[in-house]
């Protein structure tokens, strides 16, 4: 009874159409990404759940209730926002019981709620400091703990973390998990962090130019891409796509040839005009020629101290590959070699993945983090 | 000296000059107010009178039913201060939070009524208040300030510094508007709304030509107007106890200033920069 339901929805700025058609559902209980590059629309659709934003067309229904003509103190919403709005005059302990206050929580409900989520955010001690005496990350946990002291069936963060540093964004996040964990919320998320959807979403709606290029699981958005934007966006470096035909029982990368297994070959029998994808931490890299690998020549490296991202050129066209040895060095050849169970297609003209040979279901009911978080 | 000194020195030189010719008249109605009448016409300029009496106050304090006056005057100020502040406060809350037809238009036609002067407006206003039956009567004085374009454009320039995400928390929150105006707009839009307040007031308080056209009765009349008492053709005799009514007419706009000269600085140098 706490689902999040979007039917049709649309909002347009002026003529601008900046969501489109929105179909989505949230599941009680679960934790959605809204993900995608800057302007996508994503914070809008926080902003119209949350109701900041007027719903152009299009039916909202929270927990089963149309909502769209009320206003968000009716909503029974809770959200956090990217700057944290504190109320500057107040004392952090009034910050966190204001909304309780105006909506008449008796007393010893509002102090029990209080000290529950200060205990839990480790915010004992600051009852009487004003927001402007604190340090980024307690900004960020009073806001946590004023969305959470509200108890809310609906949780919305608009980038929460995104004003952190990179150590206490990765703290916020383990602490928003574990507040999920406890309260169980209907939660939607809104970051261009891809650690973060990753690491916090139970699905992961990704979004380009107001419309839903994918919805499915981590794993599947990553392993499974739906298309070639899905694909591009998750991952970094970002995954290798190269334009390709096919060719006899293989593809062309640049004037050489990669021969693909008889499932794979079957499958794009008649396919032509192709993508061709792997992520860069699935080349294989060696000096010396394998069996149906890909010669190219380093252009230069990156060293991140855990992995190497060696880019290669190969006849213009350039290969990211992320590798834990950093013993490749510009000019030097390398050969490189595709597992056949890592690699994607996608078809040209419509950027759709073209399929696995295994027959791997694509539906997230199948993932098994999936199935033991949502039971 | 260097270049940064000899800049500091001569910057000083003007300001002091600035301010001896603003202060100058203050120091001559103190140090006049002390003294005799003859004295005075003897040594107007000195500034420290060489034998100070209270004269002139007792003078003002006998014949002049100077607690009367000060009331008067205190009353048409706290009406016009206050409900200008209100009028403003609302108004400028509308102009920054609501978004409605015809928003900048309307604003646009408020804040051109500042460039009106206010012979313009005075004998429509003297015709319509006595009309109602209300001139010779405070409250007939008071009637036609109860709202004001320059509340309205200062305290909403201060609105709309407020970050808009505090305002859409606090509208998560409350079901009323008007609960996000009360506990979020209001505290911390203060420092202007007080400002904006003093200055209503001072300019009332200190108001002249408007109250000498509603106002008949020296019962009614205000302080401004009992000091024009002592200046006009027949008062010119009696310089002195014009000054010691000018003293006391300023005793409360200057405390009222010097206590909250901050608010008023800041309301007024920020109004046209941020944002």
């Amino acid at each position: 009874m706490k689902s999040i339901e979007m039917k049709n929805i649309c909002k347009n700025y002026g003529k601008v159409a900046v969501v489109k058609e929105l179909n989505l559902t949230v599941k009680s209980g679960e934790k959605l990404i809204l993900l995608g590059p800057s302007g996508c629309g994503k914070s809008t659709i926080l902003r119209m759940i949350a109701g900041l934003e007027e719903i152009t067309s299009g039916e909202l229904h929270l927990g089963g209730r149309k909502v769209n003509h009320l206003g968000s103190g009716e909503r029974n919403v809770s959200m956090v926002f990217q700057n944290y709005a504190l109320f500057p005059h107040m004392t952090v302990e009034d910050n966190i019981t204001y909304g309780l206050r105006i909506n008449k929580v008796c007393g010893d409900e509002i102090r029990r709620r209080k000290n529950d989520v200060m205990k839990m955010l480790e915010l004992s001690g600051l009852e009487k400091r004003k927001p402007r005496e604190l340090s980024g990350g307690q900004r960020q946990r009073v806001a946590l703990a004023r969305a959470v002291a509200k108890q809310s069936c609906f949780l919305l963060l608009d980038e929460p973390l995104s004003n952190l540093d990179v150590q206490l964004r990765e703290h916020a996040r383990k602490e928003l998990v574990r507040i999920h964990e406890k309260f169980g919320q209907t939660m939607v998320y809104v970051t261009h962090d891809q650690t973060e959807a990753m690491t916090v979403g139970d699905r992961i709606a990704l979004f380009s130019e107001g419309m839903v290029q994918t919805l499915d699981t981590p794993l599947n958005v990553y392993n499974r891409p739906a298309n070639v934007f899905t694909a591009k966006f998750i991952g970094s470096p970002s995954c290798n796509i190269i334009e390709t035909k096919g060719e006899g029982g293989g593809v062309a990368i640049g004037n050489q040839v990669f021969s693909l297994n008889g499932s794979w070959a079957n499958l794009l029998r008649g396919k032509h005009d192709l993508y061709f994808g792997i992520r860069p931490e699935h080349i294989e890299l060696s000096e010396e020629p394998r069996a149906n690998s890909i010669k190219g020549s380093v252009r230069y490296c990156e060293n991140y101290g855990h992995k190497t991202s060696v880019f290669i050129a190969n006849d213009g066209i350039e290969f990211a590959a992320s590798v834990e040895e950093t013993r490749f060095y510009p000019g030097e050849t390398v050969y490189m070699t595709f597992p056949q169970d890592k690699i994607h297609f996608f078809d040209k003209k419509t950027g759709c993945n073209a399929g696995y040979p295994e027959n791997i279901s694509r539906s997230c009911e199948n993932d098994p983090l999936y199935k033991r978080r949502i039971a | 000296m260097s270049p940064d000194a000899r800049r500091e020195f001569f910057l000083h030189i003007v300001l002091i000059s600035v301010l001896s010719v603003l202060l100058f008249p203050l120091a001559f109605a103190l140090s006049n107010s002390f003294k005799t009448l003859s004295d005075a016409y003897s040594s107007v300029g000195e500034l420290i009178p060489s034998r100070p009496t209270l004269e002139n106050y007792i003078h003002v304090f006998s014949r002049l039913d100077i607690a009367r006056i000060t009331f008067n005057t205190l009353f048409i100020a706290v009406i016009a201060a206050v409900f200008k502040v209100a009028t403003s406060v609302l108004s400028a809350y509308a102009f920054t939070a609501y978004e409605f037809e015809g928003k900048n238009a309307l604003y646009f036609v408020i804040i051109s009524t500042m460039f009106i002067p206010f012979n313009v407006t005075m004998l429509p206003n003297y015709l319509t208040i006595s009309s109602l039956g209300l001139d010779d009567a405070l409250i007939g004085v008071a009637l036609p300030q109860l709202a004001d374009a320059t509340g309205i454009f200062l305290i909403r320039q201060s609105m709309k510094t407020i970050p808009k995400s505090i305002i859409e928390a606090a509208a998560m929150e409350n079901k009323s508007r008007f609960g996000i105006l009360r506990d979020i707009v209001i505290p911390l839009t203060r420092p202007a709304i007080m400002s904006v307040g003093i200055i209503f007031f001072i300019n009332s308080w200190n108001e002249y030509v408007w109250p000498v056209l509603m106002l008949k009765s020296r019962s009614n009349f205000t302080l401004s107007l009992a000091l024009q008492m002592y200046i006009s053709s027949e008062g010119g005799t009696e310089f002195t106890v014009a000054m010691a009514v000018s003293v006391l007419t300023m005793l409360v706009p200057l405390t009222l200033y010097l206590i909250f000269q901050k608010f008023i600085i800041s309301t007024f140098t920020s109004s046209g920069v941020k944002e």
